[in-house]
């Protein structure tokens, strides 16, 4: 039981980055755009654009354990 | 005693008996200002959201509030760990304890966490393998910001984080349960926030000013007194520094020689117990020409 729980720990400090690329990050560039006006990329919604961006980003911090 | 002491064919036990002498002036001695101050400081802080939330303080005044707020949170925790307000056993000890716990919150560290790897870094000073703070060793003020960067990565430097190596490593893994869980509270709000609108807010009022505030403490605390090139002996292992921005707004801690020697004396007294002590720490080969 407690090795069960200490896995799921640790299985959920690897994933935390690539939650908080889509639950804070996303949101922050989305909000920030809007404040300058930006609603869109290249056509694509701003949240479709900062979740993708980010979702990666988070991910690759995930797997690599690093942001930069 | 002053800066003209004949300490001309003193033994070293001899010296470090005047250096106790010298010491008992400054221990035992409340710390008020650092009760105000973890408090005080807390409050600042929660306050600060208050007004920012409700559109009464601009968000660029509550930015520079809040990362000042954080950078000094640290500090009156640092005088609990060493049990400056109250010992273990005396009646004010809840005081003790209350500050430890509740100034670091901005932080986002818990107490017992901070106060075990602190020790550690005493009994350890600047061993690369023991030193939890050893991480912020770099030839150059530069090499120290990204390192510092670097330690703030969900691995820093590739590997496990320092502290919880350390809190590993001296059978304290049950903290690494009280770290994670202020970790996702804290994470738990700023995601909250970004999903509500907030995003702005959360990042200027806690996340930005922490990844400030952290650099800065690390900074003074870690780096200035400890680099480059201190030993891992009782009068090598810090130094006396002059810092640009003075005495205050270092942290104090252009006296940290003091305050590894004498972890007791309270931070406000270190500068006077400096300056009775200097020429005995010189004579005992400290590093303390540089103020």
């Amino acid at each position: 039981m407690t090795h069960m729980f200490a896995k799921l720990l640790e299985w959920l400090l690897t994933v935390l980055p690539f939650f908080f690329g889509l639950a804070f990050l996303a949101p922050l560039s989305v909000q920030v755009m809007e404040s300058f006006g930006v609603e869109a990329l290249g056509g694509v919604d701003m949240w479709t654009v900062s979740l993708i961006i980010f979702g990666v980003w988070g991910g690759i911090a995930s797997w690599t354990g690093r942001w930069i | 005693m002053d800066g003209t002491m004949d300490l001309t064919g003193k033994t070293e036990l001899e010296l470090r008996a005047m250096e106790r002498e010298i010491a008992k002036q400054h221990l035992d001695k409340f710390p008020y200002l650092s009760l105000a101050w973890g408090l005080g400081n807390l409050v600042c802080w929660l306050s600060v959201w208050v007004l920012c939330l409700n559109g009464i303080l601009p968000l660029w005044a509550g930015f520079i509030i809040a990362t000042i707020n954080i950078a000094a949170s640290y500090l009156p925790s640092h005088e609990a760990q060493h049990s400056i307000f109250a010992m273990p056993g005396k009646s004010k000890r809840w005081l003790n304890e209350l500050v430890g716990h509740l100034s670091p919150i901005p932080l986002v560290m818990p107490f017992s966490v901070l106060r075990a790897t602190h020790m550690e870094h005493h009994k350890h000073a600047n061993d690369p393998e023991l030193d939890p703070d050893y991480d912020h060793h770099y030839d150059t003020a530069l090499g120290f910001f990204w390192g510092s960067l670097q330690w703030r990565q969900p691995q820093p430097f590739g590997r496990e984080h320092p502290y919880a190596r350390c809190l590993k490593r001296i059978g304290r893994e049950d903290l690494l349960l009280q770290s994670l869980a202020y970790r996702l509270v804290y994470l738990g709000i700023l995601c909250a926030m970004a999903l509500n609108g907030l995003a702005i807010e959360a990042a200027l009022l806690w996340w930005l000013p922490w990844q400030i505030g952290i650099t800065y403490i690390q900074f003074y605390l870690s780096w200035a007194p400890h680099n480059p090139g201190c030993g891992t002996e009782r009068y090598s292992d810090t130094q006396s520094f002059k810092s640009r921005l003075g005495n205050i707004w270092s942290s104090g801690m252009q006296y940290h020689v003091i305050h590894h020697l004498y972890p007791r004396i309270p931070l406000v007294r270190t500068p006077e117990a400096y300056r009775q002590m200097k020429p005995i720490l010189k004579a005992q080969g400290a590093r303390v020409d540089a103020i």
